[in-house]
């Protein structure tokens, strides 16, 4: 296979909480090859987003890495100061957020936004670095590019201001593009015209690309392969048609049963579905030990050592460890 | 048949906004039957909830009449209203903001009752905490001390107290996780059969609406463009719009492999009204006969759509 272009590795990470620290992230490890769309699932809680600030390194002060490493292009991101932090951080990797709005500059013009970023990651001069941008623009599908280059955020509708987030990402030609929830708050059709606006860059551009969601209905129309984790742990790693087919671990299959689908109405079966997570953050064994139905002594006590069942199809769980009964 | 519970006739509402007219609602009419969970669908800004407020009258149509229980409620004074209001109730979207962070759970589950004058003892509050599977000692809870789906059940329980006919859901589940959505969506159906109530189930959410509701009305640009049994809607969705609206929705399932219809554009501006259909602008198949008003098509079993694709014979 491939050379990965970043590995999270046994990635822990806490937060201080009264006494004691909370565990958010527990041994987090998962590879990103070059080209692929990864997408990382996971309900409120999963700590699927904090995996993805320790990455680009925007981690709250508070926070404290108990251990691992983020290998991207050589280098251990976890090892890097603020200011060689700073060179990576929209260069090679970038960003974009669950609300767009508040992620742009309220008091600056669209256009002048991703100019400033063409300005700063291609070495133009102002007006060509301007230029550039109105072409970024109408490349993410913006009507009438040049003149709404010329409005601010606060005139540009949600949708509009991620294909803006868009443009600037592209300006910046990063290795990776980390996509945190980038729909949520859109309307169906919007969110529609985003994903189709994603999947094309990443097919013009080769992009790689870690999209963060709860939504399986948008893994599997976008991603390649997938990484599913429960409070703050994996649980299975898979390519997408295997997680959805021939799911392993006892929470992706409760995961999976509890989605509605618009285009098969069921039963509804709440003996079935899954309760909202709830954290034991000092347990030595496996997250989900609470809550799964095949739940073994052994589960409390020790996390599951990886279990690969399939080429690229790793599942965390004592069902398959030889030494479970 | 049996007698609509509601009757909505004609209904516009119309907002001033500096020199503008915003348009939200422009000529909505539907029927909803006792016992019926009837979605109320579209995307943001498509009049939907100003719909719902104006049924509740917290809002004063600008015209069209809206008929409760045979009562033309459309023209009523605010303290008669107030005295409806246990006839019908509202579950808001965000329970943390619609539940007020310094009543204890107690406090808010009993002021409806009171302010009705239907408070008699301690028993009332606790069947209700049992009716939407809380415990006993929630009672004493303040908001900041239930989780979030513990906020929405108190929600809930506080929209039943006066035993309403008619309940209006604005986006109940929308800030709930997938797996806690089905729980709240199970204790939904079972309180409407064991209280007979009859909901209007706001939302943008349709796979929530296909599992909750037994007819559904599809809103764009504050006009509805098409209604009928879930079933008939879901599976044979007649008006561009809905097609569009289903079609954007990711399944989850890689073997899956659709047809997307895309629109062009965002939805337009509810400040100037065109004639014709909403969708003139954005629609794939827009022709000449789009630009005047278009009528409903009636396909048999309520099923119908504003659209000239659902005239007999037509072509795209």
């Amino acid at each position: 296979m491939a050379e990965s272009l970043l590995r999270v590795e046994e990635l822990s990470l806490a937060f201080p909480h009264e006494e004691a620290t909370r565990r958010v992230l527990d041994q987090v490890s998962f590879d990103l090859y070059p080209n692929e769309v990864l997408g990382l699932v996971g309900e409120s809680g999963s700590g699927k987003t904090m995996t993805s600030l320790t990455i680009i390194g925007l981690l709250p002060s508070t926070a404290q890495v108990l251990g691992g490493h983020v290998w991207f292009d050589g280098r251990d991101l976890l090892a890097l100061s603020d200011r060689e932090m700073r060179a990576v951080r929209g260069a090679q990797i970038a960003m974009i957020f669950q609300n767009p709005l508040s992620a742009l500059n309220p008091l600056q013009r669209a256009g002048d936004q991703v100019a400033r970023a063409v300005r700063i990651h291609r070495q133009l001069p102002k007006d060509e670095a301007y230029d550039t941008a109105v072409a970024l623009l109408r490349q993410v599908g913006i009507p009438d590019a040049a003149s709404r280059a010329r409005a601010y955020p606060h005139q540009l509708s949600g949708g509009m201001a991620q294909r803006v987030l868009v443009a600037m990402m592209l300006a910046c030609q990063p290795a990776l593009l980390i996509a945190d929830e980038p729909t949520t708050g859109l309307d169906v059709t919007v969110q529609a015209q985003i994903f189709e606006l994603i999947k094309d860059i990443q097919a013009d551009t080769g992009a790689t690309v870690l999209l963060i969601t709860h939504d399986l209905g948008v893994v599997s129309e976008v991603c390649h392969r997938v990484a599913v984790m429960y409070a703050g742990q994996i649980m299975e790693r898979a390519p997408v048609e295997a997680l959805f087919e021939r799911p392993q671990h006892p929470y992706t299959e409760r995961l999976l049963s509890s989605i509605l689908r618009v285009d098969q109405p069921k039963e509804l079966d709440t003996t079935q579905a899954l309760l909202p997570i709830s954290l034991d953050y000092d347990t030595p064994g496996c997250r989900f030990a609470n809550q799964c139905p095949n739940v073994l002594a052994i589960c409390r006590e020790q996390r599951p050592a990886p279990h690969t069942t399939a080429q690229g199809h790793t599942v965390f769980c004592h069902k398959y460890t030889d030494e479970a009964p | 048949m049996t007698e609509p519970l509601l009757r909505v006739e004609n209904l516009h509402k119309h907002f001033k906004e500096g020199q503008h007219i915003i348009h939200a609602v422009n000529g909505v009419t539907f029927e909803i039957y006792p016992g019926e969970a009837v979605g109320l669908v579209g995307e943001s800004g498509c009049g939907k909830t100003t719909v719902a407020r104006c049924i509740l009258r917290l809002e004063k149509p600008t015209r069209g009449r809206i008929i409760f229980d045979d009562q033309d409620i459309t023209e009523l004074s605010t303290g008669k209203i107030r005295g409806l209001r246990r006839h019908f109730q509202m579950v808001f979207q965000d329970p943390n903001a619609s539940l007020n962070p310094r009543m204890t759970v107690r406090r808010t589950l009993s002021e409806p009752l009171q302010l009705h004058g239907l408070f008699e003892d301690e028993k009332q509050l606790q069947e209700a905490i049992h009716r939407v599977n809380l415990e006993l000692d929630h009672l004493q809870r303040y908001p900041h001390q239930l989780s979030g789906g513990q906020k929405q059940r108190v929600g809930i329980a506080r929209a039943i107290m006066t035993h309403p006919g008619f309940v209006v859901l604005d986006e109940p589940t929308s800030s709930l996780d997938m797996s806690l959505r089905i729980h709240i969506i199970a204790l939904l159906r079972r309180l409407q059969q064991e209280l007979y109530m009859t909901y209007m189930f706001i939302s943008h959410d349709l796979s929530t609406v296909r599992h909750l509701c037994d007819r559904v009305l599809v809103m764009y640009l504050g006009q509805i463009v098409e209604m009928g049994h879930i079933e008939d809607v879901f599976n044979n969705p007649r008006h561009v719009y809905t097609q569009a609206l289903l079609s954007s929705i990711p399944i989850p399932d890689p073997k899956v492999k659709r047809q997307r219809i895309l629109l062009k554009g965002e939805t337009p501006s509810a400040r100037e009204l065109k004639p014709g259909c909403g969708l003139q602008d954005r629609c794939p198949h827009v022709t000449e006969e789009c630009l005047n008003p278009v009528p409903y098509y009636d396909l048999g079993n309520g099923h119908r759509v504003a659209c000239r694709l659902a005239k007999p014979g037509a072509q795209q």
